[in-house]
């Protein structure tokens, strides 16, 4: 075995061994922005997989364009798409608000990879946790796709380079992105329950008090998501920064 | 009024100690809406759905780690011995 293999084989199973100890000790059903199965009715679910569709066959595009362009670019997709797979289906403990929930990755993955291939990775993603992890669901998928991928990617896409734009620098867009596209996505879901499920005249009441209800556990979430993003869009500049701009000949800042 | 009364006692749903947000608030709004949420794949079926979250642990675990050693693990493409990394 080559030292190359050898290395990878030690570093995958070294990341592995702590994925599979934090799925261990939080086996339970943990999927938050997830809508699952049997919630929307038949129609809203196929009014949301039509809306979602455009954005994940931008994505395919997107993709097939890059990846010609780009040696480097399946590995940062295989990256990120692992990352968001993981990241948004490990449940994390809010103390102060004594529940758990996950953040989505959509921010850090859409400024590294873009949006349109957010959603392609998001949709993919939703799609293996729906089949077998009990999260979400594939009635759902297009609201889950549309909530995480396209209202979570485009948010932290455009929080982050209108920050840059306006001079907040690198750390504070990228923090700022996070932030907000984690309470977009939750937002967008509370969008989609309240459309569906409300009674005629109190969509918007039960829209607030869906807000409400995920603001205990979300307001501290997403400002863990934007510390995280802004941690590892630091890392990736100091590391590697010539990754961040491998997207930008097809999807413009 | 009435949406306050919707908030407080939504706040209220946030009670059950370490429940995901998905039972505690998207569940529950289901429910009080008469559509509850579908059983899950592999519910009722012992560990399975433990299993299925080991694989899917080991399965994205491996997969960060390959991805970040062939991005990130060797600076310019060399290793440490200084061979060209293919």
């Amino acid at each position: 075995m080559g030292i190359i293999t050898r290395r990878i084989a030690v570093n995958g199973a070294r990341l592995a061994a702590w994925f599979m100890l934090a799925f261990a000790l939080f086996p339970e059903r943990a999927a938050a922005m997830h809508i699952a199965d049997g919630i929307l009715p038949a129609g809203w679910a196929g009014l949301w997989y039509v809306v979602a569709a455009p954005f994940v066959a931008l994505g395919l595009r997107g993709m097939r364009v890059q990846s010609a362009r780009s040696i480097h670019f399946k590995p940062l997709v295989g990256l990120t798409g692992a990352a968001m797979f993981v990241i948004s289906c490990m449940p994390i403990p809010i103390p102060i608000a004594g529940t758990t929930s996950h953040p989505c990755g959509s921010a850090l993955t859409a400024i590294i990879v873009g949006p349109t291939i957010t959603a392609l990775i998001a949709s993919v993603a939703l799609a293996m946790q729906a089949l077998f992890l009990a999260h979400g669901g594939l009635t759902t998928l297009g609201a889950n796709t549309l909530s995480m991928g396209v209202i979570g990617g485009f948010t932290g896409y455009a929080v982050f380079h209108i920050g840059m734009r306006l001079g907040l620098g690198a750390w504070a867009s990228a923090f700022a992105a996070g932030l907000l596209a984690d309470w977009a996505t939750y937002a967008g879901t509370a969008f989609f329950m309240a459309t569906a499920l409300a009674e005629s005249g109190k969509g918007f009441s039960m829209f607030l008090a869906l807000l409400a209800a995920f603001a205990p556990t979300q307001v501290p979430l997403g400002l863990l998501e934007g510390f995280v993003t802004a941690g590892a869009y630091g890392f990736i500049m100091r590391r590697r920064p010539e990754i961040l701009t491998v997207k930008t000949a097809v999807e413009p800042v | 009024m009435s949406f306050i009364k919707d908030i407080t006692s939504s706040v209220t749903f946030l009670m059950e100690k370490w429940s995901g947000v998905d039972d505690t608030v998207v569940a529950k709004f289901a429910q009080a809406a008469g559509r509850p949420p579908a059983p899950g794949t592999f519910d009722g079926m012992g560990d399975l759905g433990l299993l299925m979250f080991l694989l899917a642990g080991l399965a994205g675990g491996f997969a960060l780690g390959y991805f970040y050693r062939g991005l990130f693990g060797e600076k310019a493409g060399r290793d440490k011995a200084g061979g060209d990394v293919v």
